[in-house]
C-alpha cells in the first residue's frame, strides 16, 4: 500500500497481480459480462491508485476495502445500463457455493470471514437474502428492490433491516 | 430542514445505511446523527463489516492476459492513449436536455447562460455579470456556482462542467470538442474515491449538452469524468479548485 500512495509502477504491478482475481471475480458477478467486467476491474484499480491516500490501515484489511472500491465502480455500470437484467438470486446462489479454490493465497482471518459470512447468508430467507444482495450488490435503494420485488416499501425496508442483523449476529459473533 | 432522528429511529436505519440502500433525507439525516453519536457510529461499523465481508464470497476469477498491463497503461496515462482530435465547433450547446422539473430546468438555463458567459466573455462588465450572478442563485435559493474547464487525456480543453450547491444541487456540462462522438457517462468522484453517476451527455460531431440532479455536495466532488461508452481513451475530466 505504501507504494500504491507513493505511485512507484512496480509496487502497483505487483498489488494488482495479487489482488486481480479477487477484484475481476467480484466485478464478473455484479456485471455478468467479462469486457465489461474487465473494464470495470481495471477502474477499481485505477481509482485504488488514485485514492491510496484514503486507505487508513487502521480499518482493517487491504482486500475489504479493494472490494468495496471494485463494488462501487461494478454498480455505476449497473446503474448507467438500466436495461441489464438484476440475477440476485443466482448471485446468492453463487456466493453460497463458494469453493475454497482461492483461499490458498487467502490470509486466515480472510477464510474465516469469508466462512463466517457464507454461514450468516445461508441462515437468511430467500426474500432477506435477496434484498441484502440486490443493495449490497447492485446498489439499489429500499425503494427500487420494493419495485423491483413487487412489495411495499415498508417490507423491502423490513427485509434488508432482518437480513442485516442477523448477518451481523451471525458474522460478529466470535468478535466480541 | 428534516427533524434529525435520535438513537432509536436511526437505529432503525443504520442496516440499510450499512448496504447503501438508504437515500435521500434519510440518509442524510442518519449519516448526521452518526456523526455526533458514538454508539450508531460502533453499530453502524459493525454492520459495514458485516456487509463488506458478503463481498469476500464473490468466487475468484482470473482476468484474461493483458489485464495487470492495462491497469498499468490506465495508470500511466491517466485514460489510455489519446485519441486524434475531432474539429473544434463553437457551434452553441444544443437544448439541454433535463430530466428534471420545469422551474428546475430555468434555473438551470439562466444559471449556465451566466456562467458560459463568465467563461467565454471575460471582458464582459463584471460588476453587471456578478449582479447576474447573484440574481441567478436567488431564483433557486442557492448558495453557489463553480465552472470547471474539462480536458482530454491529452490535456486538450473540450468543454465546461458547471457545479451548482443548491437545494437540490446539480451538474451541468457543456462539451465542445469531444474526441470522440456517441454518449458519455458522467461520474462525479468524491473524496472518498467513490463515483456517483452524474447522467449521460450525447454528443455528436464533438458537442452536446446534459444537466443532472447531483446527489453529493458540490465541496465533495474531486473530480468530474465523462467518459465514452464506446471508446475507452475517450474520457474528458476536470478538477473543481
Amino acid at each position: 500500500m505504501a507504494g500504491m500512495a507513493t505511485g512507484d509502477a512496480q509496487a502497483a504491478a505487483g498489488f494488482v497481480r495479487r489482488f486481480q482475481a479477487r477484484v475481476y471475480g467480484l466485478a464478473l458477478s455484479i456485471v455478468g459480462v467479462p469486457a465489461t467486467a474487465e473494464d470495470v476491474a481495471q477502474e477499481a484499480f485505477v481509482r485504488a491508485w488514485r485514492f491510496a491516500g484514503g486507505y487508513d490501515p487502521r480499518r482493517g484489511a487491504v482486500v475489504p476495502w479493494l472490494l468495496a472500491i471494485a463494488r462501487n465502480a461494478a454498480i455505476d455500470v449497473v446503474r448507467m445500463r438500466r436495461d441489464q437484467p438484476y440475477q440476485p438470486e443466482v448471485l446468492v446462489a453463487l456466493l453460497g457455493a463458494a469453493e475454497a479454490a482461492g483461499h490458498a493465497q487467502w490470509a486466515a482471518d480472510e477464510v474465516a470471514d469469508a466462512d463466517r459470512i457464507r454461514v450468516a447468508l445461508a441462515a437468511l430467507s430467500r426474500e432477506q437474502a435477496t434484498a441484502v444482495v440486490l443493495a449490497i450488490f447492485y446498489g439499489l435503494t429500499a425503494k427500487e428492490i420494493a419495485e423491483r420485488e413487487g412489495v411495499p416499501l415498508g417490507t423491502a425496508k423490513t427485509r434488508i433491516r432482518l437480513g442485516m442483523a442477523r448477518l451481523r449476529e451471525h458474522f460478529e459473533v466470535r468478535d466480541e | 430542514m428534516s427533524e434529525p432522528h435520535g438513537c432509536p429511529g436511526v437505529r432503525e436505519l443504520l442496516p440499510e445505511l450499512a448496504t447503501g440502500a438508504l437515500a435521500g433525507d434519510e440518509r442524510a439525516s442518519a449519516l448526521a446523527h452518526v456523526e455526533g453519536c458514538a454508539a450508531c457510529r460502533r453499530e453502524l461499523a459493525a454492520l459495514s463489516r458485516a456487509a463488506d465481508a458478503l463481498l469476500l464470497l464473490a468466487p475468484p476469477v482470473e482476468p484474461p492476459p493483458g489485464f495487470e498491463g492495462g491497469v498499468l497503461a490506465r495508470l500511466g496515462t491517466d485514460a489510455g492513449p489519446a485519441l486524434g482530435r475531432r474539429r473544434r465547433r463553437s457551434l452553441l450547446p444544443r437544448v439541454p436536455r433535463l430530466r428534471i422539473a420545469v422551474a428546475f430546468a430555468t434555473a438551470v438555463a439562466v444559471a449556465a447562460a451566466a456562467g458560459a458567459q463568465a467563461v467565454r466573455w471575460q471582458s464582459a462588465d463584471d460588476r453587471e455579470l456578478a449582479r447576474q450572478y447573484r440574481q441567478t442563485l436567488q431564483v433557486a435559493d442557492g448558495r453557489y456556482l463553480k465552472a470547471v474547464r474539462m480536458t482530454t487525456v491529452d490535456g486538450q480543453p473540450a468543454g465546461t462542467a458547471f457545479f451548482y450547491q443548491g437545494n437540490p444541487s446539480w451538474l451541468l456540462v457543456t462539451v465542445d470538442a469531444a474526441p470522440a462522438d456517441g454518449a458519455y457517462d458522467a461520474l462525479a468522484i468524491d473524496r472518498d474515491g467513490a463515483a456517483h453517476p452524474a447522467g449521460t451527455c450525447q454528443v455528436t460531431s464533438g458537442t452536446g449538452t446534459a444537466g443532472y440532479r447531483l446527489d453529493v455536495a458540490v465541496a465533495a466532488v474531486a473530480q468530474i469524468q465523462l467518459r465514452s461508452r464506446t471508446v475507452p481513451a475517450a474520457v474528458l475530466t476536470g478538477v473543481p479548485r
